[in-house]
């Protein structure tokens, strides 16, 4: 309700009260005059103006959206040019010799870029020993002031691995056995060994789903980008936004049967725009 | 004596800095802009975006990035993908990731090397001939930052980053195009706004579009109370994708300059359930309404329109009125009970 109109619907039903509480033949006209009075305002007939200059049409059918604050488009050659240059819509916009090149979104504030950053490329979990669980975590921020929505992606090329020996310290199933790359399950078990992971709020609300609980963890989709078709999001926005931060734990623990070594594998978090 | 001192400062010196390099872990900054390309061709074409393509290190650390081209089909109905495997068909031309380079000093570049700090323009390249099919095409160009080959002497976890483009490539000539409006609904009973919509389009053409479109909102006297203008989002071709309203992406691209209270609700709305929605940003609502989507696939047309209704209760105002009545009857039976005695 316009919020101005408050104090006038306060004046006039304490004054229907009044009146009722007096006589009670009004009682019934005074709740009915103010049930129209809320539908009106309810419908915006008395208090909103009403909306105009709809760009639609029903001819020709021309919807133009208006121009919102972008970079402009740049580069020229003899073959093509720069059309926001001669005043067309869309800034961005590359024409030439049968092609349409459109850098960016359209309608969004794309100055902005889309920027990812990792602090802490090397997580070092130290000298392991059985039983022992140990965490470390680095940090994921991400910026799509120029992107509707993005998803950051992991994948791991193997659980951690001994190299020269093939021994490798797989990927956690959780307390329960049931945690994988997409399902998270509690993990607290100094009993419970493996490698895993999860995911909290810095700022914004992007970490993906399932852990809520500050015990969950879930697995790395153990492959690589270039043969998978897609890893488990970490990190999913579908709103611009600058500086989305999270922090990513590592924990991993091992059982007395584990050589002893330095065991080492590659995580890579891919960002990608939504199209 | 002072000289084999200055020699041991010396080593000390130098290779201080190489053990702390070692134990010290870097990061990885990159930022790109823009995004995505959406290309549309029509052979023969010779494409060279000059300066389009810019990457910036904005990190403290150099960046060596592999260019890695991947193709992609769209995962779900809100702008997500998903990669195809390795030996999985891209369309008509299997070769056709290979007429698309990225160009520095116009020579092809198959990987980058970023200094801190710094930005750099490349020039995005397509040359396809005369007798190329047409299609569409959709990948991502991936900069991958390279792993570290120095590590600790102990387990470690190493973590690389990349940020992906798309290209979004159609070839002609064009067919014509077409699609239809798959979901236009929202909750019958509104207890309040804002109130969201769900909007779906189908794209049943061989080649991605980007609708245009409006919700009109109309009260029960017939006149226009509310609009939301849809954001003209890229659907791929035979898919489908639910657009959202382009008020929330203004709200949330300007964020520090408008009111942070009502961009979070309407945010928290329009992603309420992992799907992007149209919010009309009206707060009380009483009475019937009638929506009214009307979307255009391409400036050539098709255009398509649906109505739905749904109707305003707010649930906190009419207990309201329940607790008055009550007060009125109870106050009215005394005043006559007191009359009477």
């Amino acid at each position: 309700m316009d919020s101005a109109l408050l104090p006038l619907f306060f004046i006039l039903y304490s004054s229907f009260i009044i009146l009722c509480v007096t006589d009670m033949r009004l009682a019934l006209p005074a709740i009915f005059a103010t049930i129209i009075c809320f539908l009106l305002v309810g419908q915006r007939v008395i208090s909103v103006a009403q909306i105009e200059a709809f760009t639609m049409s029903n001819t020709n059918w021309i919807i133009d959206f208006a121009n919102l604050n972008m970079t402009s488009g740049k580069g020229t050659s003899t073959n093509y040019r720069v059309s926001n240059t001669v005043g067309q819509i869309a800034p961005g916009l590359y024409t030439g010799t049968n092609y349409k090149v459109r850098a960016g979104f359209q309608y969004v504030y794309s100055i902005i870029p889309f920027r990812f950053s990792i602090t802490g490329l090397a997580i070092d979990f130290g000298s392991l020993t059985p039983t022992n669980p140990v965490t470390r975590t680095n940090t994921l921020t991400l910026t799509n002031g120029s992107a509707n929505g993005y998803v950051v992606t992991a994948y791991e090329n193997h659980g951690l691995l001994k190299q020269g020996t093939g021994s490798i310290i797989p990927d956690t199933t959780c307390d329960s056995g049931l945690c994988t790359d997409s399902t998270s399950a509690a993990w607290t078990n100094t009993l419970t060994y493996g490698f895993g992971y999860r995911c909290d709020n810095v700022s914004g609300s992007d970490c993906a789903t399932g852990f809520t609980t500050s015990t969950f963890y879930k697995q790395f989709t153990n492959t690589t980008y270039v043969s998978s078709t897609s890893g488990q999001a970490v990190m999913r926005g579908t709103n611009v936004g600058r500086n989305k931060q999270v922090t990513i734990t590592y924990k991993v623990n091992v059982s007395g049967t584990q050589p002893p070594g330095d065991y080492t594998n590659l995580i890579t978090y891919i960002a990608v725009p939504t199209f | 004596m002072i000289k084999k001192i200055s020699i041991i400062f010396f080593l000390i010196s130098y290779l201080l800095p190489l053990t702390s390099h070692q134990v010290e872990a870097a990061g990885f900054d990159l930022s790109v802009s823009p995004p995505i390309f959406q290309i549309e061709l029509t052979p023969p074409a010779a494409v060279k975006a000059q300066k389009t393509l810019t990457l910036e290190n904005t990190g403290d650390d150099p960046l060596l990035l592999d260019v890695v081209y991947k193709a992609f089909r769209p995962l779900g109905d809100n702008g997500e993908l998903e990669y195809l495997k390795d030996g999985e068909s891209v369309g008509n031309d299997p070769y056709i990731l290979d007429k698309v380079s990225i160009l520095a000093d116009d020579q092809a570049v198959s990987t980058i090397n970023l200094p801190p700090k710094t930005k750099r323009d490349y020039d995005l390249a397509i040359s396809i001939p005369k007798d190329e099919p047409p299609g569409d095409y959709y990948f991502s160009l991936l900069f991958v930052s390279q792993a570290s080959g120095e590590l600790p002497q102990s387990s470690v976890s190493q973590a690389a980053g990349a940020v992906a483009v798309n290209v979004l490539l159609s070839i002609g000539p064009k067919t014509k195009t077409t699609g239809s409006i798959e979901d236009f609904s929202t909750s019958f009973f509104q207890a309040e706004g804002p109130v969201p919509f769900t909007v779906k389009i189908k794209n049943t053409s061989s080649h991605f579009i980007y609708p245009k479109g409006q919700i009109i909102i109309t009260n029960m006297f017939g006149q226009n109370i509310g609009k939301i203008d849809l954001l003209p989002v890229n659907i791929l071709s035979n898919s489908t994708r639910s657009l959202p309203s382009k008020e929330q992406f203004v709200f949330a691209a300007n964020k520090n300059t408008t009111n942070s209270k009502q961009v979070e609700q309407i945010q928290r709305l329009s992603t309420s359930d992992q799907r992007p929605l149209a919010v009309w940003p009206e707060t009380f609502l009483l009475g019937p309404y009638t929506a009214t989507l009307t979307i255009a696939l391409s400036p050539e047309g098709p255009v398509y329109t649906r109505s739905i209704h749904f109707i305003g209760i707010p649930l906190y105002i009419l207990g309201g009125f329940a607790i008055v009545i009550l007060l009125l009857l109870a106050i009215t039976k005394r005043l006559k009970h007191r009359q009477q005695g």
